[in-house]
């Protein structure tokens, strides 16, 4: 093995575990978000329903890319912000590609939830109100265990969406998967080894991460 | 008017034609996968489904650095001098590949959901295979289909923004040159997101209208 490729394989590690915090730290908050923000959708109505709205319909209407960059590049140009408690989170290359993915995959699960909220028989709804609870009660209590157990296999593709996404922390600097396989490319100038390597690794991530939801559908089936 | 708006305009058409050139592209391929992965051939089957698994989990971004810079070694390879197929057929090519993938699961559920009745009912009426096809399928096909198929735009709009990492002068590289030079990425980078926006919003009112028109004889 060339000495080129002993130095990719010993960066590899450290790649894979940045693809890997960017990917469940992303996925992880964007699932509260989504759990949040989808629940008050189903609780609400009118003007406050729309006010809500416009977060998951500007962040599914526009790229992740200019997303990050707008995040990345565009809050660290106010004052006010390098000053904020933020700053340690939005103004760090990891902080800012995790906030944005969790908001970017936050606003698709958040209309997921709100749909599965929304397709939940009526008659479970009635039920618990004929029991005396209020609405939050059987939200809490009634609707969102159900609703979960459908979103199994929707919130499986989107931890892979998450992970692809998390290749474009590349474009901020960082050296996960994808950079390092850039950089070793532009060394090299032989793009199909190195690319082909990073895509087997995603696979690889991609897999196993099919695989525990599907045992997450197994133990929590659909009733 | 900021500066710049001009040069954003032009970004925003050379992202609608790169997503219509992939879009065409695309669907020309996705019939042929469609078809392969239902075959009953295991030779056209498998390569098929390998396929459209591979490409459903790695990232766009990383297939359009190795179709662009792949694509460069190989013609450079070639032809003995520096040859590349420049940015935007690099860009067409990788996203028609990846959307073909896409594609061909919306076309072939479409396909399936076609009863056979029909196409039977067609001969015997005494259409050819060709007209069977052309008159009673591919209309149904079209209906069913293009739902999934609108919502497939939608995400391909989007996409169209990693090409810019390949030095494409679309909305999103535009966007970046204007933030650039301006020293103002707050307001081009919300400028090209409200650009997107809009290219968005309005294919999603074309496609609803569309839909609606391709249904209007259906009654549930």
């Amino acid at each position: 093995m060339s000495e080129i490729w002993i130095e990719f394989f010993d960066k590899l590690p450290a790649a894979t575990a940045l693809t890997i915090i960017l990917c469940l730290s992303g996925y992880v908050a964007g699932q509260l978000i989504a759990l949040i923000v989808g629940s008050a959708l189903h609780l609400t109505k009118g003007w406050v329903h729309s006010l809500i709205y416009v977060y998951p319909y500007v962040f599914r209407g526009t790229p992740l890319l200019i997303q990050l960059f707008l995040l990345y590049y565009g809050l660290a140009q106010f004052a006010w912000v390098r000053e904020s408690f933020l700053w340690p989170v939005v103004g760090d290359a990891v902080g800012c590609a995790i906030l944005v993915l969790a908001l970017n995959t936050g606003a698709y699960s958040t209309e997921l939830v709100r749909g599965a909220l929304a397709d939940l028989p009526k008659g479970q709804r009635e039920a618990a109100a004929a029991l005396g609870l209020s609405k939050f009660r059987t939200l809490l209590l009634v609707e969102l265990s159900q609703a979960y157990r459908f979103l199994i296999p929707s919130l499986s593709n989107e931890i892979i969406f998450v992970l692809k996404g998390s290749a474009l922390a590349s474009t901020i600097t960082l050296i996960e998967l994808t950079g390092l396989s850039k950089i070793f490319i532009a060394q090299t100038f032989s793009p199909f080894e190195f690319f082909a390597a990073a895509g087997v690794v995603y696979l690889v991530i991609g897999f196993v991460f099919v695989r525990l939801f599907r045992l997450a559908g197994k133990v929590f089936p659909v009733r | 008017m900021p500066a710049f708006t001009e040069q954003l305009l032009y970004g925003a058409g050379i992202t609608v034609l790169l997503a219509i050139c992939s879009a065409i592209l695309a669907l020309f391929l996705s019939i042929f996968l469609a078809g392969m992965s239902r075959s009953t051939k295991a030779i056209l089957r498998i390569p098929a489904q390998l396929y459209i698994d591979l490409i459903r989990s790695i990232p766009e971004i990383l297939i359009i650095f190795m179709i662009y810079y792949g694509t460069t070694t190989l013609l450079t390879n070639a032809f003995g001098e520096y040859t590349e197929l420049g940015p935007f057929f690099a860009g067409v090519l990788a996203l028609g590949l990846v959307f073909a993938a896409y594609c061909g699961e919306v076309v072939g559920g479409a396909v399936d959901s076609i009863s056979a009745g029909q196409s039977e009912a067609g001969k015997a009426l005494g259409l050819g295979t060709i007209q069977v096809f052309f008159l009673v399928v591919l209309p149904q096909v079209v209906r069913v289909a293009m739902p999934g198929l609108a919502n497939l735009w939608l995400i391909l709009i989007k996409e169209t923004s990693l090409v810019s990492v390949i030095g494409l002068e679309e909305l999103m590289r535009q966007s970046s040159i204007a933030a650039g030079v301006k020293h103002n990425p707050m307001l081009y980078y919300s400028l090209g997101a409200a650009m997107y926006l809009g290219i968005t919003a309005v294919s999603e009112f074309g496609f609803r209208r569309w839909i609606a028109r391709l249904n209007r004889y259906v009654q549930s």
